[in-house]
């Protein structure tokens, strides 16, 4: 049985729809990274699995129950880290994670053993009787981690459990993810591909709303190994380029990278005809009297399918996209 | 229960923790003494000896302005902070978050009263003829002040829980109590020829309830008026905090 099975699942905030239709499920004990740009409707398709918000249409079950009827128990087994890490400012840790601990249900003689283990688990032993109001950025995140595990549930569901801390802490949060794994199911969502490189094997991006890849990153490395990553620089400006450069049979994911006055972009095309394209990119920006120079190429990597995939937000994906994602 | 009891503890620590509510009691006291103060001087000899009025005549004016800033961020901070979000995701029913809220308000509110104790032995020590304090009216004073604080605070956490804005939960709780306290004395209610309109406006005012309690007498009418009143109101606050359920 899967931990988390998500069915057709719509949110729509008035007209605008944030979430539209999606379906995955994540297994027992697997670690899923829920990635996408801003906006993409992560934290929107948290808080319905964590029962915070319902859903317009669709279903969501978590740990065997439906979230929306049994409610209840989705939120006894779940443990969540909501994104902006809210937490009482005006309560000491220890006395904070007792105090949820309560609230989850943990029986009185546990609750002592629970809220150390959570807190070695996020190393915030040595402040556990701090003011959290008097806590850095980092120590806090680690708070509201050590929150959300603090009943030892099967299932924890974590929004940006990174944002905001040090390569340090980073790193720290990895290891307690990596820690933790195999008991518990784990999503999380994040904007940083090389980051869940590290963590997990799966992979579920979505973008404006819909579910834009799900698999295994090592699916997508296969996916990606046909391909080769051409950034080069050219006199036009950057805007004409990219609309001729987009225009070029073979050419997938046309990037703008331009940073100061020359232009640069970047496209993907297939290794098998990356002689050919050159030549007609070349040969579409000379008819626009640009040039085609410093031309570097690279074998592709995940991380280009995903900053492709989830770059400027209103432009509609060519056809050449489709065919890198297929 | 053990839930229950965790938030309530919550609540109440989140009034002893924080500086405005210890400022807000000051007031308080400072304004009870004022009247009462008042009222001794002004009554010249008359007995006050069967009643507690010179320390609770004006409690339904000094609260209208005191509890909603007492409540005003009491779900409205929670909202604006994101604290609503883990609350109410752990196993917590949304009734048990109203309720707790309001137990702990009431909780401090109880606290809040207790220096006005002092009150009893100053009308004992001035004595006769004006002060000879009756225990009997004194106990339902207190009852009757209870309950109208408790009535005060589930209209401030109704207002509280409308808005993510404390200011504007305390300006429209205000505006709800003047309401309440008003409705019987609005010129166009008093004119109203229907018998029953003006009963009813009496009736929705809590000053007269109230003022029954301060004379010594417990009347179920007034029970019931605070009891389902306070009782709707966190109903409603109830329902407010649902809402998310259905935007
Ligand atoms: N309460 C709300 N009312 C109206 N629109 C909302 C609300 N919450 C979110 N949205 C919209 O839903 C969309 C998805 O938002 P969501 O917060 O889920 O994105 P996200 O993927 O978490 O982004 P980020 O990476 O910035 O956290 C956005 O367009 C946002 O404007
Ligand atoms: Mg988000």
């Amino acid at each position: 049985m899967a931990a988390i099975e998500v069915e057709n699942l719509t949110k729509r905030y008035g007209a605008r729809t944030a979430v539209d239709s999606i379906s995955f499920s994540v297994g027992e004990g697997e670690i899923v990274g829920f990635l996408g740009p801003n906006g993409a409707g992560k934290s929107t398709t948290l808080r319905i699995l964590t029962c915070f918000q319902p859903a317009s249409s669709g279903t969501a079950r978590v740990a065997g129950y439906d979230v929306f009827t049994q409610s209840r128990q989705v939120r006894e087994n779940t443990g969540y880290l909501p994104e902006s890490t809210p937490l009482y400012t005006d309560m000491r840790v220890r006395a904070y994670l007792v105090y949820r601990a309560t609230l989850k249900g943990v029986p009185r003689r546990d609750r002592r053993e629970y809220v150390h283990d959570a807190m070695a688990r996020c190393d915030i032993l040595d402040v556990s009787d701090r003011i959290i109001g008097h806590l850095s950025k980092g120590y806090r995140q680690r708070v509201g981690l050590a929150d959300a595990l603090v009943n030892r549930p099967p299932v924890l569901i974590l929004d940006e459990p990174t944002s905001g801390l040090d390569p340090n802490q980073v790193r720290d949060v990895r290891d307690m993810i990596k820690e933790i794994a195999g008991e518990t199911t784990i999503l999380f969502s994040t904007h940083t591909i090389p980051w869940v490189e590290q963590v997990c094997e799966r992979v579920i991006v979505i973008s404006r709303g819909r579910i834009a890849l799900d698999g295994t990153l090592d699916d997508m490395r296969r996916r990606v190994a046909p391909w080769a990553r051409v950034e080069f620089r050219t006199s036009l400006d950057a805007r004409p380029a990219v609309e001729s450069v987009q225009l070029v049979p073979g050419v997938a994911f046309v990037e703008n990278l331009t940073i100061g006055t020359r232009t640069s972009l970047r496209f993907l095309t297939a290794k098998a005809d990356l002689a050919a394209c050159e030549a007609r990119v070349r040969a579409a920006l000379a008819a626009q009297g640009g040039t085609f120079e410093d031309v570097r190429v690279h074998e592709a990597v995940v991380e280009d399918l995903f900053t492709s995939l989830t770059r400027g937000e209103a432009e509609e994906p060519a056809a050449t996209d489709a065919e890198v994602l297929a | 229960m053990s839930r229950l009891v965790a938030l309530v503890r919550r609540e109440f620590e989140s009034y002893v923790l924080n500086p405005v509510p210890w400022v807000l009691t000051f007031f308080f006291l400072l304004l009870t003494w004022f009247f009462f103060a008042l009222e001794i001087s002004g009554s010249r000899g008359y007995p006050v000896r069967v009643t507690y009025t010179p320390v609770f005549v004006s409690l339904d004016f000094i609260l209208m302005f005191l509890m909603p800033l007492l409540t005003m961020s009491s779900v409205a901070d929670e909202r604006s902070r994101n604290t609503l979000e883990t609350l109410l995701t752990a196993p917590v029913q949304d009734w048990q978050v109203i309720l707790s809220k309001w137990l702990g308000t009431f909780l401090f509110f109880v606290l809040m009263l207790f220096p006005t104790l002092v009150y009893w032995l100053v009308l004992r020590h001035i004595g006769e003829p004006i002060g000879k304090p009756d225990p009997g009216p004194i106990a339902t004073a207190y009852f009757g002040a209870l309950l109208l604080g408790g009535l005060y605070a589930a209209i401030g956490i109704f207002a509280s829980s409308l808005t993510e804005n404390a200011l504007m939960s305390a300006f429209l709780s205000f505006f709800l109590l003047i309401f309440l306290i008003a409705v019987g004395v609005l010129p166009f209610v008093q004119e109203a020829s229907a018998e029953w309109v003006r009963l009813a406006a009496t009736y929705l005012s809590p000053h007269d309830h109230f003022e029954a309690f301060l004379r010594g007498r417990i009347e179920t009418k007034g029970l019931v008026y605070f009891g389902s009143t306070t009782a709707l109101f966190l109903f409603f606050a109830v329902r407010s905090l649902e809402s998310r359920k259905w935007r």
